[in-house]
């Protein structure tokens, strides 16, 4: 598949890298000549140096014949004008991403479809939705909905731990009350998909599949605490602090920190959280805060820095929960090894969802699952496919680096799936894969 | 550096020509020469060593820029190392320095050869077994386009730091990708190159040579390598015909290879759209009519003959292919020193040719010129341009840089076979043209003669400046540095 990519920043770079690492043909354009220079030597793509907002450079780089354009330069204009550029010129689908997320809104003068763009995607949203997931579920250090009962949380698995050392299949059967899956382990920033055989070691984070109403039930098992979220503070009266305060400000005790006094005032005056004028690095002020008595520390201002800084000074000073927002993406696995509860990345979380976007076709529906190389995709079995003659999942063998997580049934309820479950061709299956699974999962299905 | 993981990517392409001594073993079973086991044990050593490297090296590959250069500058020594065996363990190269400097020669596509005529082969090339004449020139042709684009096209697992070996191999200033994926792009440019060859030896069958000559010089010409099956070269061959196929095949074979695949592609005008492309074109034009007049004024016959001698040896010399239909050491002095210079000029970049190439030299001229207009407008901005492309301060640098290293290294190894008691003209002949990958020289080296004579000392600094010449000077001296500076 040929995708064109429009802007080598942080997610044109990232989004480029992991895609061609798989089957993709990526051209990349970009007016500056060190993001190009960078791009060519790190990744195998080809990249133009140009204006992609011009249609000449465009039809050099071969739209006429390209599946996908992937709008992500700094401007929302430059995406608008190329989207619709691209469109014209030929492209299938085109994807942008907007910061202003006015053009989402119904009645807003101008809608993105006029000009082309199939898909949009709002970074800060994104990011702020994966906060909110982590605030209430404060113990984890990742949360996905699945679907409104289903939930899918990545969780660290403390030193302490009876599971250490211990293969699935003992524990699944020490913990016969629970219904749960564990779908990928994640150890030195890579990702494994378990069987039952696989040892659980120290330092893993596991991605457990869960019903909503046993996450206390997981949590007592891997001897975690499970509180209710109360206070939180947020740091960073930027897009996505705000969306984060105007969210949970009617359900809980919200304080903002912005250290800009216009910014501050403008808050205040918005949202009813308390708004502190001060600077989230000083560690005065924030021992006058009480951070003890807080169960989640989120920092997203604009500078990574000030994020690691203060998060840092507030898991010392004993907040429960600190949540970290960082803009570049590389700094995400060494965040959680300096201390970090979670780590959100707006840039992360829009390659993530650019990707999905890509891999969706009328035969998969495709999510990549954030901080791991797994991706989740549904499955409606055909009739008479290999998988409906299974007697039960465990009875035979099922495609390597894939595992089968959930089914949902005619009826709508969900399960989770074991070695005993079954599966027909009325079901919808979602199966959690490396990448590179994907075509082998097919057979089974297709 | 990553020792492991460059040594076991060197495996992986050492392996590949290993495989490849498969196609002598054809040959020499074709014409039952009685040196098939030769090949069959050098294919085993080659093979088996490389696996024993593979296994002991394997890890998880790890490439840093340097690790690019090391890995190249060792796979393309590797490469003559092991194509030496088949010379050896045939016996028809007693030593191993020549056997080295044949095989040398040939990986770089330069050409130069040490096979003359002795006891054990009293008519010199011509004594050689059909399957050793095959193996010369098969050297030759997975050298033109490259071993390690060779390997990037059929090994994906080199697809992670694969541009970084494809751009410290692939000849010219400015590297284009022509496809997104560089297996891709490696994978086009050896189908254009296995197209143009098969090409070129159905052209040469058809207008009379034998099958084999055609296979064995198709092979050496696409390379620019210059390696023939004769003593006399192409002279052999009275042909007409014949004559311009290989002027025509070695022109094609100096034109920038991402040309060729443009205009199979339906564009036909993107050579005549090509800067390069016409400067080239207008060198060759320009030169061989120069060279005609002078040696046709010294033989006072204007004949069409003489015009064949003069546009072959233009393109044998400037693409760095070697061959040569007459000696043009009886030619004029002013002849003879036009055909010195070609050898530093080299084709277009992309092209398999050797030398500084054509769009470093343009480069060069317009530089130079720019630095005439700044003299009088101090702090103008002009910018540099090959065709309506604006050529960026860092290629020019690097242009530089370039030029003078290989001036440089040309008159330090000048001096050196001086050392070894050659004359002037013979050890600049020999330096310029080991470093320009051509093959024949002037003086002790002509068209009449080999380097069988030469110290081996001198044979050894000769096959250094092949390889330097062949990956373009830097990528072996970062190799060299990196190794010093560690220490």
């Amino acid at each position: 598949m040929k995708i064109i990519i429009i802007g080598a920043g942080e997610v044109g770079f990232q989004l480029a890298k992991l895609l061609s690492q798989e089957d993709y043909d990526i051209t990349i354009i970009d007016p500056d000549k060190q993001k190009i220079m960078r791009a060519e030597d790190n990744i195998d793509v080809n990249a133009i140096q140009g204006d992609g907002t011009n249609p000449s450079i465009l039809l050099n780089a071969g739209i006429q014949n390209t599946d996908v354009v992937v709008s992500v330069t700094g401007m929302d204009e430059s995406n608008l004008i190329a989207s619709k550029i691209s469109k014209n010129l030929g492209s299938n689908k085109v994807i942008a991403r907007l910061r202003n997320v006015d053009y989402s809104s119904k009645d807003y003068i101008i809608n993105p479809s006029q000009f082309g763009i199939d898909e949009i995607i709002h970074p800060e949203m994104e990011a702020k939705s994966e906060i909110n997931r982590l605030v209430i579920q404060n113990s984890a250090n990742y949360v996905d909905d699945i679907d409104e009962n289903l939930k899918l949380l990545g969780i660290k698995i403390s030193d302490n731990s009876s599971l250490i050392n211990k293969n699935l299949s003992t524990i699944k059967l020490n913990n016969k009350s629970l219904s749960f899956n564990i779908i990928g382990l994640t150890r030195d920033e890579e990702t494994i998909v378990p069987n039952g055989e696989t040892i659980i070691q120290k330092g893993d984070e596991g991605y457990f599949l869960v019903h909503k109403n046993d996450i206390e039930h997981l949590m007592y098992i891997l001897g975690k605490q499970v509180n209710q979220t109360k206070n939180v503070m947020i740091l960073g009266g930027g897009k996505i602090g705000r969306a984060i305060a105007n969210d949970f400000q009617d359900d809980l005790n919200v304080r903002l920190v912005e250290i800009n006094k216009d910014k501050a005032d403008l808050i205040a005056s918005k949202f009813n959280v308390t708004v502190l004028n001060d600077d989230g690095t000083d560690i005065e002020f924030l021992r006058l805060e009480n951070l003890e008595e807080l169960d989640s520390f989120i920092a997203v201002t604009e500078n990574d820095q000030t994020n690691l800084m203060s998060a840092l000074l507030a898991k010392h000073l004993g907040v429960k929960q600190n949540i970290i927002h960082v803009s570049h993406t590389e700094y995400i696995p060494a965040m959680t090894m300096i201390g970090m509860d979670a780590v959100v990345s707006k840039s992360m979380c829009t390659v993530n969802k650019i990707i999905s976007y890509i891999k969706t076709d009328d035969n998969h529906e495709i999510e990549k699952i954030g901080n791991t190389q797994l991706e989740s995709i549904d499955y409606k079995p055909k009739k008479g496919s290999r998988i409906t003659f299974f007697k039960s999942l465990a009875s035979e063998k099922f495609a390597k680096n894939a595992i089968i997580g959930s089914i949902q049934h005619k009826n709508g309820s969900f399960s989770i799936a074991n070695g005993d479950s079954v599966v027909t061709s009325d079901d919808i299956v979602k199966v959690f894969a490396l990448p590179d699974a994907i075509n082998e999962v097919d057979k089974f299905f297709i | 550096m990553h020792l492991k993981s460059i040594l076991n990517v060197v495996s992986r392409i050492i392996f590949t020509l290993g495989l490849t001594m498969f196609f002598p073993v054809v040959i020499s079973f074709f014409y039952n020469d009685s040196h098939i086991l030769s090949y069959i044990i050098s294919s085993f050593i080659t093979i088996t060593l490389s696996l024993i490297l593979f296994f002991f090296t394997k890890t998880k590959i790890k490439f840093s820029i340097q690790d690019g250069f090391a890995t190249v500058s060792l796979a393309w020594f590797f490469a003559a190392l092991f194509s030496t065996l088949p010379y050896l363990l045939t016996g028809v190269i007693d030593n191993f320095t020549d056997a080295f400097f044949e095989s040398m020669s040939g990986v770089t596509t330069t050409g130069a050869t040490i096979i003359q005529s002795s006891i054990n082969l009293p008519n010199g090339i011509e004594s050689l077994p059909k399957s050793i004449l095959f193996w010369r020139s098969f050297t030759q042709w997975i050298g033109g386009m490259g071993i390690i684009v060779f390997s990037i096209a059929i090994l994906p697992l080199l697809g992670v730091g694969g541009i970084k070996l494809f751009k410290a191999e692939v000849p010219g200033p400015i590297t284009d990708k022509i496809k997104p994926r560089v297996q891709e792009t490696a994978k086009t440019l050896w189908f254009v190159y296995i197209g143009f060859t098969f090409l070129q030896i159905l052209f040469l069958f058809f207008a009379g040579m034998p099958f084999f000559d055609s296979i064995c010089h198709a092979f050496t010409t696409m390379p620019t390598g210059g390696f023939s099956i004769y003593n006399e070269s192409i002279a052999a061959y009275e042909s007409i015909i014949i004559q311009y196929a290989f002027i025509i095949f070695m022109f094609i074979a100096g034109v920038n290879f991402a040309l060729h695949f443009k205009a199979l592609s339906g564009n036909l005008k993107s050579y005549t759209n090509d800067y390069e492309f016409k400067v080239y074109f207008f060198i060759v034009f320009f030169i061989s009519i120069l060279i005609f007049f002078n040696i046709s004024n010294s033989n006072s016959q204007f004949s069409h003959e003489n015009y064949i001698k003069s546009l072959f040896q233009t393109v044998a010399i400037l693409t760095g292919t070697g061959y040569t239909n007459s000696n043009y050491e009886i030619w004029p002095f002013f002849s003879q020193l036009l055909l010195f210079f070609l050898m530093f000029f080299g084709a277009m970049g992309g092209s398999t040719s050797g030398g500084m190439k054509i769009s470093r030299i343009v480069l060069l001229i317009k530089y130079s010129l720019t630095e005439i207009k700044r003299m009088i407008h101090s702090r103008a901005i002009i910018p540099i341009k090959i065709g309506n492309r604006t050529i960026n301060d860092e290629i020019i640098r690097n242009t530089l840089g370039f030029f003078l290293i290989y001036l440089f290294i040309f008159v330090l190894t000048s001096l050196v076979l001086t050392f070894f008691n050659l004359d002037f003209v013979s050890a600049l002949g020999a330096s310029a043209s080991a470093i320009g990958n051509i093959g024949p020289a002037f003086g002790d080296f002509g068209p009449t003669d080999t380097y069988k004579s030469l110290n081996s000392i001198a044979k050894w600094l000769l096959c250094f400046c092949m390889l330097l010449g062949r990956l373009e000077i830097f990528t072996i001296l970062v190799f060299i540095n990196s190794i010093i500076s560690k220490k």
